[in-house]
């Protein structure tokens, strides 16, 4: 991947400052809401607090276009330099392999960029969520903990198995695509054209099957975190309720957004986690060793 | 049909489950408060949501995997048969018929089920934080239903336009994919004219992003729009003095839970105009299989 941020590095910083600030934006909007709603109930509200709430939410979704076009131009420009490579070269490689380079691996790796760059701003949302919860319950510290090793842990268990799953994919695509490229050459060619298609099927069938099967595996190895960040909040919330009243009140209906917030970028995060240990497989097809790998 | 409805069904199951943990946790609080030992049973009702929620997501999700991989198949069949069937002209590139395949089937796989899924999921998680608002008072409804129909008039005038979004570059694309898989069989390298249309293609990648982000985005302009409505309907109410903060700030929150689904709608929407390119081309064959 790094010849891919190597030549494109201005495009990557931009699309990452953008969608850095626009993390940031997000972040602001809660408590600004709150200060505004605050100001009104006190009677103390101006039209500067309209003015501020506006300027920041036209900051985060210009930031936001910015930033979402600079990574989907970079996605694009990491796939034409992936193509580049593959088809200059000069190794023997058998074309069935290429092709599936062409359409399965760069494109794969060029989406995991893509979805990196919007990690970054996701990371930022989820160490704050962190951060905010245990600011406000020093209780959250242990499910967090636990959470983040176990994941950690159950991530370097998984990564033999979804790295087995990806690459039985991508062989069942080169077989597949080879046997389209001779169906193609073969189509003017009535019997031999039909004894073909009907190979191609069968290709086909084991393709899908496999893909099905490396994406189960990915939804199951996603699923552990998040049953643990539901067994970490239902824990703190009974304990709260049982040990410490003083924190079972309105206090943990405003920590329930965070979780709310941490939940959700975590998931994200360890989806692209997952994506990025198959597309690790890709990597390796393509760049064989290569010093650019 | 009845693939996708179950997957609807998946999606308010999911999205009942999601709202009904912090209604229960409020009302266990307010229990406690209020020195009624019934708030256990509220919490532990409120637990076992919170623990039943993401198993049933894994459920949804394998099931639509499944779902997927079947439709991937039979459609993928479908227009091989199509194509080599001898009713599509044979001009195309090999590279170019991949593409076709490949590249039109997976792009679009998203519209034929996820979508329903994930509709049937926002669209309730809207229904039930409108009608939970409205249950404090019907005006602080106003401003979550004020930013949906601002979204929905901004849906509505750039609807023709965000049709063909992606037209372009999904065409080029196709194009310059069959093209570099000439270069690979001949193993040659490339010509001025494919640096060229490569060149192209990033550039029109770049352009069809920014104006789906910037629509994207003038539509999710319906939060601050929301946000100020809701400021002046809290402000009237609380001068003609028949209201609490509390249910301001409560309001607060359920807006953010009617808006942030809405958010999502409106990025799916804007998202999948490549994949509704491509349906269209895979539709423009005519295939039997494809009502799948």
């Amino acid at each position: 991947m790094l010849i891919c941020l190597q030549k494109n590095l201005t495009v990557f910083v931009l699309s990452v400052i953008c969608l850095t600030l626009a993390a940031a934006c997000q972040l602001l909007i809660p408590s600004v809401v709150a200060k505004s709603l605050t100001a009104l109930t006190t009677g103390a509200i101006s039209t500067e607090v309209y003015f501020v709430l506006i300027a920041i939410f036209l900051t985060k979704l210009s930031t936001q276009t910015l930033g979402n076009s600079f990574a989907t131009l970079m996605e694009a420009r990491s796939r034409f330099v992936l193509i580049s490579f593959i088809v200059h070269d000069e190794r023997p490689s058998p074309l069935c392999s290429r092709v599936t380079m062409i359409k399965e691996d760069a494109e794969k790796i060029a989406s995991v960029i893509h979805d990196a760059i919007h990690l970054i701003g996701s990371c930022i949302l989820t160490l704050s969520a962190a951060f905010i919860l245990l600011r406000e319950n020093i209780y959250f510290f242990l499910p967090i903990a636990s959470t983040i090793v176990l994941t950690c842990v159950q991530l370097r268990f998984a990564k033999p198995v979804i790295q087995r799953l990806y690459a039985a994919e991508m062989s069942k695509e080169d077989l597949y695509k080879e046997s389209l490229i001779y169906a193609f050459n073969f189509s003017s060619d009535g019997e031999q054209s039909k004894a073909q298609l009907v190979r191609s099927f069968g290709y086909l069938k084991g393709t899908v099957r496999a893909r099905y099967k490396y994406q189960k595996a990915s939804a199951i190895q996603s699923f552990w975190p998040e049953m643990a960040i539901s067994t970490g909040t239902v824990s703190v919330i009974f304990f709260s309720a049982a040990a410490t009243p003083e924190l079972f009140g309105e206090r943990l209906i405003a920590c329930l957004g965070y979780i709310g917030i941490f939940t959700m970028a975590s998931t994200s995060s360890i989806r692209l986690g997952i994506a990025m240990i198959g597309v690790k497989v890709s990597i390796d097809r393509i760049f064989r060793g290569h010093r650019y790998e | 049909m009845k693939n996708n409805l179950i997957l609807c069904c998946f999606g308010v199951g999911i999205a009942t489950l999601t709202s009904a943990s912090p209604y229960l946790i409020g009302n266990s609080i307010n229990l406690f408060l209020g020195g009624d030992s019934l708030y256990l049973y509220t919490l532990a009702g409120a637990a076992f949501f919170l623990i039943a929620t993401p198993p049933f997501k894994l459920a949804a999700n394998i099931y639509l995997q499944k779902t997927a991989s079947k439709t991937r198949f039979i459609l993928k069949k479908a227009i091989l048969n199509h194509l080599l069937g001898g009713s599509f002209g044979h001009t195309q590139k090999p590279g170019q018929w991949i593409e076709l395949v490949d590249g039109d089937v997976d792009g679009s796989m998203y519209l034929y089920h996820s979508l329903y899924f994930d509709i049937s999921l926002n669209c309730s998680i809207i229904s039930v934080a409108l009608f939970i608002t409205a249950f404090y008072h019907p005006l602080l409804a106003l401003a979550p239903l004020s930013g949906l129909l601002y979204a929905l008039v901004v849906y509505l005038a750039t609807r023709r336009a965000s049709r063909s979004l992606y037209d372009e570059y999904v065409q080029h694309n196709t194009v310059t994919i069959g093209a570099i898989c000439e270069h690979l069989y001949d193993a040659k390298p490339y010509t001025n004219r494919a640096k060229l249309d490569i060149k192209n293609i990033e550039r029109l990648a770049f352009r069809s992003s920014l104006k789906a982000s910037t629509f994207e985005s003038i539509s999710c302009s319906c939060y601050p729009v929301a946000i100020v409505v809701l400021l002046l309907v809290s402000a009237h109410l609380l001068s003609a003095g028949n209201f609490n903060i509390g249910a301001i700030f409560a309001s607060a929150i359920y807006l953010e839970r009617v808006l942030s689904p809405a958010a999502s709608l409106i990025s799916i929407y804007y998202s999948s105009r490549e994949a509704s390119y491509r349906r269209s081309r895979i539709r423009g064959y005519g295939l039997q299989h494809e009502r799948h």
